[in-house]
């Protein structure tokens, strides 16, 4: 992985006229959790700080860009947290992008190359993958920002309606990629969250104590899940295609497969088989109001070097998101549902989970580019893997946060 | 800065031509829909029918450019109509990059402009009409109309234009609008100056919905993502 940061460095130090930019975001937060130790902790909590109060660096990110004179373009974005749970400062994204210009036709053609995320989520639009309506995401896109980034190549085809005296602009992204091979584990282990915390590039992530790691079917399983690996030498592959209306909205529909080899396991970290469809709408109702809402449903296999399930779930998850601006305020609620069905016959490893929260944001534009934001998260979850590290099966956590976000 | 509405186009025919001897007339045009409502921001030109007219034009003194600005991630004015052979500056008075392109028409370009004011000249030596767009934000639509006339004008939002001190001859009058639902979106007829009083012009065509220049987001620090 290092090796591409270094070819994206010695790119943008080439002779070529370039402009450099960068922009950055620091969201400093005080927070009160009422709920149990953070599942970014190696605890089932569903948030990420722990229970109690906190202040914390919530997020410094960082986006160094080069946009040459032709249509390449490169970008690195680096992210730190101070949060009290799990400290530390990396490369969350880096890549290069190609975005051609439109031919008579209204064709154009965009293509990225390098470490990223999958184009899924609809929140996260803003400086390094943060989300202008919530200080929390929903539990797709939190769930994305933990175990999703893969080396690859995206490449859109995209027809521009305004070359044809039409509103609708379509666009159909084929991705290949590899290094997303433990994707599936979090999201058994310790099910969905309402967090706003990227993986670091080199990170691990902690399991909770399951007794299942000691001595049970998940003996030979790694204390932790190491989420950019790649295991089996083969390509996964992602394929989404988005119908816009200009000043509408748009809509779009996804199908992503990371086609593991689940025969494969190395020091300690098993191969997942992780495929699900998702869709997304974006809209501008009647009085301002903008709507986003997404949905994802899929499966994710794990299995035993002799091809035993291991691990096979099912998951889905939605959300709806309502905001409207006053000016300077920002109003935003969030309602969503997850669940995950185990369809396995592990008898000590049920990573059955069903859950719905509710977030209400307010943002207020205190200048240009400050803004303070205070938030409230409510979820409630049923997990019966909780009973065995004595924690209840069903949970109710809530959060209230404040924060301060400075964006330049 | 140039607005859209408040565009005036100042026609200097009265310097090429100070051989006429008529007193300075003004000639108005008042452009109305099949509702008789008038119909603002229309491009109106006129073409002199007789070549000899055309000949002279050629001798027109150089103008100031044309500016047409990239402000609030729009294009300003929305249309710009310029004569043949002179030059439009693009200046980008917003604080990000533009990448500013040719969609279709007689001049194909593509260039970045940077930041805080950047600029950048082309000369347009060929009529016809450009429609612009900018790679960055697809949202940004602006057109430029170039004509093989120095009289031209758009149109107030009174549906008026006014053209003083041309040559009292006869003249191709065309209307131009992106939107026009016409051929070439261009609706013509014949006139004679000078004028005694404003000639209202009834154009029956319909006119496609102006695309607002307008992003769904309204947050400023995204990433393109």
């Amino acid at each position: 992985m290092r090796k591409w940061i270094w070819i994206l460095l010695i790119c943008s130090n080439t002779t070529l006229a370039a402009e450099h930019s960068v922009s950055a975001i620091i969201d400093t937060r005080l927070s009160h959790t009422q709920g149990i130790d953070s599942y970014a902790n190696g605890g089932l909590g569903k948030f990420r700080f722990d229970e109690g109060n906190q202040l914390s660096l919530a997020q410094a990110g960082l986006t160094y860009k080069v946009d040459w004179e032709n249509p390449l373009s490169a970008q690195v974005t680096a992210n730190g947290y101070i949060d009290g749970t799990r400290d530390g400062i990396g490369l969350t994204e880096a890549f290069i992008k190609y975005r051609g210009l439109p031919l008579d036709n209204g064709l154009r053609l965009h293509a990225k190359l390098g470490l990223m995320y999958p184009s899924i989520s609809l929140e996260n639009i803003a400086t390094a993958w943060s989300s202008p309506y919530t200080l929390s995401y929903s539990a797709i896109n939190s769930w994305l920002g933990e175990e999703f980034r893969h080396l690859g190549a995206e490449l859109t085809l995209e027809r521009l309606g305004k070359f044809h005296s039409s509103k609708h602009d379509f666009s159909v992204s084929a991705a290949i990629f590899q290094n997303n091979d433990t994707v599936g584990a979090m999201l058994a282990w310790h099910g969905w969250t309402i967090s706003s915390r990227q993986t670091l590039s080199h990170e691990t992530l902690p399991l909770s104590n399951m007794p299942s790691l000691d001595g049970g079917s998940l003996d030979e399983q790694a204390r932790d899940s190491d989420p950019f690996i790649e295991l089996d030498n083969r390509f996964g592959y992602h394929v989404h295609a988005k119908w816009k209306i200009k000043g509408k909205g748009e809509f779009s529909f996804g199908y992503y497969d990371n086609n593991a080899d689940t025969t494969i396991v190395k020091n300690g970290q098993y191969t997942w088989l992780t495929q699900f469809y998702h869709a997304g709408m974006r809209f501008r109702l009647p009085y301002k109001i903008e709507l986003i809402s997404q949905f994802m449903n899929g499966d994710t296999l794990m299995q035993s070097p002799q091809a035993i399930d291991v691990v096979n779930n099912e998951y889905q998850s939605a959300f709806l998101l309502l905001s409207r601006r006053w000016d300077k305020h920002r109003l935003t609620m969030r309602v969503e549902h997850f669940d995950v069905t185990d369809n396995d016959l592990t008898p000590d490893d049920d990573n059955n989970e069903k859950g719905q929260a509710l977030t209400a944001s307010y943002q207020y534009r205190l200048l240009k580019n400050w803004f303070i934001q205070a938030e409230y998260n409510y979820l409630d979850s049923t997990r019966p893997a909780r009973i065995e590290q004595n924690l209840p099966s069903t949970l109710t956590e809530q959060q209230y946060q404040l924060a301060t976000r400075w964006y330049f | 800065m140039i607005k859209h509405s408040k565009v005036k186009y100042r026609l200097i025919a009265g310097i090429v031509f100070p051989l006429l001897s008529s007193p300075v007339l003004s000639n108005n045009f008042m452009v109305i829909d099949s509702n008789n409502t008038p119909m603002a921001n229309m491009v109106v030109y006129l073409t002199p029918t007789n070549e000899e007219y055309k000949q002279q034009q050629l001798k027109m003194p150089v103008k100031k450019p044309v500016e047409v600005h990239q402000e609030n991630k729009q294009f300003s004015p929305y249309i710009t109509v310029m004569q043949k052979g002179y030059q439009l500056k693009f200046v980008n008075d917003d604080d990000i990059t533009h990448h500013i392109y040719s969609a279709s028409g007689p001049k194909r370009f593509s260039f970045k402009l940077r930041k805080d004011s950047s600029q950048k000249d082309l000369v347009f030596d060929q009529a016809g009409h450009i429609s612009m767009g900018c790679n960055i934000h697809d949202w940004m639509s602006g057109h430029v109309l170039v004509v093989d006339t120095p009289f031209f004008g758009v149109t107030n939002n009174l549906g008026m234009v006014e053209f003083n001190s041309i040559p009292e001859v006869q003249y191709r009058l065309d209307i131009w609008h992106p939107q026009l639902q016409t051929n070439n979106n261009t609706y013509s007829q014949t006139v004679t100056t000078p004028l005694l009083e404003t000639l209202t012009i009834q154009v029956n065509a319909s006119m496609d919905e102006i695309p607002t220049q307008q992003s769904l987001d309204d947050f400023e620090f995204l990433e393109g993502y």
